[in-house]
């Protein structure tokens, strides 16, 4: 009851007060540090200051191009993420399960980590073609490996006792997976689609690099053609907050829909 | 030999032998080369001297870039964690920023840094940065309940609790952290290598894509990979003997 009236009391709220200003001081902090450093550089054209990136965005904003931009990145980016996420965890879950897909599957899974989704860039250009396909398909490519493994070390570290217990019980094959194994792994899962979902917003780019005419990597990517970095600087911070809300989204969705699962992370 | 290794190699093998057919009877060479093409190409510019300076370029950007991002990383997710006001201001600002990615900062870094090492150095470790940062975030996340109330039974305080019991239990995702790291290194490679280079692997792949020449890319993307299985088993190799108490899984 006291703890109830402290947080209804002034005393709460102020708290509440100070806790955001200092969560948004370093952005404040910031903003000032890229003004001053822009006013201190040489040549301003090329190092526009927050006051000309803002008056860049409006007038993004007032053409429709950002808001066309951003649309058809996170359409780019859902289809690849989902498709990625699904095929990543089937993978990691064959993986998980069976010994010999795991031998089979592991040399081609750590050879692949290392090379990041623009280096296939020409090689996806040659194979699918110019259109949407190429796009989604580096999305896809970039979503699958961490979803794969963080499934995969999830279906590998149940404890054996859980699955003997099942086992006693009379459990075995599909019920056994679906009632311990996938409920047991799904944690991982999240996880890893989480982790999945930052590579995704940072493939976009190098996806759009792939002949594309709008899109927010496009208009970082184009930009740069034509050096206009306060346009690079609206394309980036878009981008930027675009990912900090899908990310907080899905850990919401995950504490909501998938609570009992108790993912780390959330 | 391991049933374990057998079936990799054997699968390995089999997915070669696939390759080299379709690459010879399906294919034209540009879109998909044979891997005995590949092999050809990467003999015939080793014997030019060309590749070896490849791999030596990309490896020593390679290996500032992941050492800085790896020592940045830690010392700040370290800083974090132990300065709970200092983690609560900055940590909404690293959360902004990693949804970023280093293809993003190519301009800005070309303009601030030039043409020259410490651009490619600083995205690399921009790169790193992150990784670490997250997973010793990650780590201090983690609660030692139990090890915590036997610390402060024997006295400890709050600095030899941090010393003694949340930094020692870090340890494994710091370095678990860099693990990831690593390979998001590689990855960047190429991207810094965007920034006018002459040599390195990355900017062998790039390079080729405008000759459409496939098999040099293929050449780069290989390299790319050996260096990067090589780089990851001695990293294994290398912490497993040094940080033996923490039995790492690897």
């Amino acid at each position: 009851m006291s703890a109830a009236i402290a947080k209804l009391s002034g005393q709460g709220f102020l708290h509440h007060l100070t806790w955001l200003v200092l969560r948004l001081l370093p952005f404040v902090g910031m903003v000032f540090l890229w003004d001053f450093a822009s006013r201190a550089f040489d040549v301003p054209v090329l190092f526009p200051g927050p006051l000309s990136t803002w008056n860049k965005a409006v007038q993004l904003i007032a053409d429709g191009q950002l808001q066309a931009d951003i649309l058809i990145s996170l359409w780019r980016i859902a289809v690849g993420f989902v498709l990625g996420s699904l095929l990543g965890m089937t993978l990691g879950l064959m993986m998980g399960l069976s010994r010999p897909i795991a031998d089979t599957l592991g040399p081609f899974v750590h050879t692949l980590r290392f090379i990041g989704p623009i280096a296939w860039i020409s090689a996806v250009m040659m194979w699918f073609g110019l259109g949407e396909t190429s796009k989604v398909v580096l999305i896809v490519y970039t979503t699958t490996f961490v979803v794969l493994i963080s499934t995969m070390i999830g279906v590998m570290t149940i404890h054996p006792n859980k699955l003997r217990a099942a086992r006693v019980f009379g459990a075995r094959g599909f019920r056994l997976f679906a009632h311990v194994t996938l409920p047991a792994a799904l944690p991982h899962v999240l996880t890893g689609a989480r982790l999945a979902m930052m590579n995704s917003f940072m493939t976009i780019i190098a996806a759009e690099m792939v002949a594309a005419r709008e899109g927010l990597g496009f208009l970082i990517f184009n930009s740069r053609q034509w050096m206009e970095v306060d346009a690079i600087f609206v394309g980036m911070i878009t981008l930027g907050l675009l990912g900090l809300l899908a990310d907080r989204l899905m850990t919401l969705l995950t504490r909501v829909l998938f609570r009992r699962f108790r993912p780390a992370d959330a | 030999m391991s049933p374990g290794v057998m079936r990799g190699g054997g699968a390995v093998l089999l997915f070669l032998l696939a390759w080299e057919v379709a690459g010879r009877m399906i294919f034209v060479p540009a879109v998909l080369p044979a891997p005995s093409a590949i092999a050809a190409e990467g003999w015939a510019r080793w014997l030019s001297g060309a590749l070896q300076w490849d791999v030596l370029m990309s490896a020593s950007r390679l290996a500032v870039g992941f050492a800085a991002g790896s020592l940045l990383g830690a010392f700040l997710g370290l800083l974090f964690g132990a300065f709970a006001p200092v983690r609560r201001t900055l940590e909404p600002l690293v959360q902004f920023l990693r949804f970023i990615p280093p293809i993003a900062w190519l301009t800005p870094v070309l303009i601030w840094f030039g043409i020259g090492e410490e651009g490619k150095w600083v995205l690399i470790t921009y790169t790193t940065t992150f990784m670490v940062l997250l997973n010793t975030l990650a780590g201090f996340a983690e609660q030692h309940r139990d090890r915590m109330r036997a610390a402060r039974v024997f006295g400890a305080g709050s600095w030899e609790t941090f010393l003694h019991v949340r930094l020692p239990a870090t340890v494994p995702w710091i370095l678990g952290g860099m693990r990831i790291g690593m390979g998001n290194s590689f990855q960047t490679l190429i991207v810094a290598e965007m920034l006018a280079s002459n040599e390195g692997l990355g900017q062998l792949i790039l390079n080729s894509r405008l000759q459409l020449s496939t098999e040099g890319m293929f050449v780069g993307i290989a390299g790319i990979a050996v260096l990067g299985i090589l780089a990851d088993s001695a990293f294994r190799a290398v912490t497993r003997r040094l940080f033996r108490r923490y039995r790492l899984g690897w």
